[in-house]
């Protein structure tokens, strides 16, 4: 009861520190939220890229051809023992009729009937008969096909590893460049909480003396700034959120419309997906970045 | 045998700050329980460090400070705010916060401790009536005289019925008529169990009183009598 009472009196006084140092306030809810709008920006870019990457890196397989009449349960053991690795994520079989299908398709499409009667009934494609294997983690590539190599009665493994790395390492640097900027942007959300909060210790510094005089504990002196940094936080990071929230359809109806060629490749996220995980993520962002902010102020300036 | 222990015990307290000046110089002294004591002196004779040492504000450079019989040096930060609910403070300057009522000026002392709404409304009215400002409860500090300001404060350092009064230098800034009238409070306080310690510069109060008066000087005490006056100390 004693602590319900301390919780409602501090979160009174947070919201009158919050009117009272108005300017300050906005200055510190503006930089938060500028902060968090673009975290949510780059969260946008990359965790989309992401999951267009994946689903690229899910159409880049590996080959695997088999020694000459080898025989169809062998072909089969193979195909278990590719199946049974945890990176795999689908084995398909490619007879050697659907490769020769598929090869004349690709290369000799329109000219259907010159190789008619070059190679009649005949598959010069007669012992490529292969699987087409797709990885769940394409940098598992190189692993996997030297174990592929080594089971017997496999004759060839032909994978699209530099078109692995190459993706792997652009999905990466997105990471690292992002969260640089991020961090750089929280350190000075905090340091504008800081500045905020100092303004609020100094502007009842002798509220604080009187309190510490009169038997006030640590806590008590310093609840009420800490809930204004929470808060400052919240509200910081309600606005990008809402602001976000309102564009992301936007944006990926524009870029669908605009980029109609890749339309393939750009595959975004659905919006309930990206902000189930933003909204808590800029919540927590807003929330550490007000608590932070406002007890290593307060570590400096206040003591009991 | 509790009964026998001082209230307040200064042993050996020396405080220097960090100029070289040495505020306290190896100062003794006792205070009992239910005491009334002023403490007079010159400018710079220590007597606001000794205030100041008595909240735990600063801390001695040498010496300890009991508190019943139990040194305060080594409270911790939560036991220190304990220790303070023990000590009321009047200030010469009385130290209101103007953007709050009277009312609320005094029930800050109540909420720090975390005491409940109804008690604290009982409390807060009951010692107003005490100090004689029921009437101005919900009156802003800026709305009141110099006598008034100085009773909320009062009222302020009283409220959570502390063992002993610290009053610094409570007549500064009041006229003789006022000031008489703080002074004739403390002293009901006083006979109601509290253990008053006044710092004062004001000769008028302390002859009239006939209480204990602690003459300091130079960060020592210079003489102490039970039923002292200020016009006898020559320093």
């Amino acid at each position: 009861m004693k602590g319900i009472s301390v919780l409602l009196y501090s979160i009174k006084q947070g919201i009158k520190n919050l009117r009272h140092n108005g300017l300050f306030t906005l200055a510190s809810v503006g930089t938060i939220s500028a902060c968090l709008f673009l975290f949510g920006i780059f969260y946008f870019i990359v965790s989309n890229f992401q999951y267009m990457v994946k689903n690229a890196e899910t159409s880049v397989g590996i080959t695997v051809f088999f020694n000459e009449n080898i025989g169809d349960e062998a072909i089969a053991s193979i195909g278990d023992k590719i199946r049974a690795r945890g990176e795999v994520s689908e084995v398909i079989f490619v007879s050697a009729d659907e490769a020769w299908e598929k090869f004349k398709g690709e290369v000799f499409a329109g000219r259907e009937e010159e190789i008619a009667q070059t190679f009649g009934d005949d598959n010069p494609l007669v012992d490529s008969a292969s699987y087409e294997v797709y990885l769940s983690d394409v940098s598992e590539q190189g692993a996997l096909s030297e174990y592929i190599k080594s089971i017997d009665g496999v004759r060839e493994v032909k994978g699209s590893i530099d078109a692995a790395t190459g993706l792997t390492n652009v999905n990466k640097l997105i990471g690292y460049v992002s969260a640089a900027i991020i961090i750089i942007l929280l350190a000075v959300s905090i340091f504008l909480i800081n500045t905020t909060i100092s303004t609020g210790v100094s502007v009842r510094k002798e509220e604080i003396s009187i309190m510490r005089l009169v038997g006030a504990t640590d806590l008590f002196i310093k609840m009420p700034f800490i809930i204004e940094g929470i808060l400052i936080g919240i509200i910081g990071a309600a606005l990008p959120l809402a602001v976000l929230y309102f564009m992301y359809g936007r944006i990926v109806n524009f870029v669908g419309e605009r980029f109609s060629v890749l339309s393939g490749i750009l595959i975004f996220l659905e919006e309930g997906t990206v902000f189930s995980v933003l909204v808590p993520i800029c919540v927590c962002l807003g929330v550490g970045i007000g608590y932070i902010g406002s007890i290593w102020t307060l570590r400096r300036h206040v003591r009991v | 045998m509790s009964e026998n222990i001082p209230i307040i015990r200064l042993e050996n307290i020396s405080k220097s700050y960090q100029e070289g000046v040495d505020a306290i110089d190896n100062l003794s002294l006792e205070v009992d329980k239910g005491e009334f004591v002023f403490v007079v002196g010159p400018s710079g004779s220590g007597k606001s460090t000794l205030i100041k040492l008595l909240l735990k504000e600063i801390e001695p450079t040498g010496g300890q400070i009991f508190m019943r019989g139990k040194s305060i040096a080594s409270l911790r930060r939560r036991q220190i705010s304990k220790y303070r609910r023990e000590i009321g403070v009047v200030f010469q300057n009385f130290k209101l916060l103007n953007d709050r009522n009277v009312f609320e000026n005094v029930a800050l002392a109540q909420r720090v401790i975390g005491v409940s709404k109804w008690n604290m409304n009982r409390n807060v009215a009951s010692i107003l009536s005490l100090v004689g400002l029921t009437e101005k409860i919900l009156a802003n500090p800026s709305e009141l005289s110099g006598g008034e300001q100085q009773r909320v404060a009062l009222a302020r350092a009283l409220v959570n019925r502390p063992s002993i009064l610290l009053a610094d230098e409570p007549t500064g800034n009041l006229d003789p008529k006022n000031a008489r009238a703080m002074m004739e409070l403390l002293d009901d306080v006083n006979k109601l169990g509290t253990t008053v310690i006044v710092v004062t510069h004001n000769p008028d109060v302390v002859d009239e009183m006939k209480k204990r008066v602690i003459v300091m000087q130079n960060g020592k005490v210079l003489s102490d009598k039970v039923k002292g006056g200020y016009a006898y100390e020559r320093y």
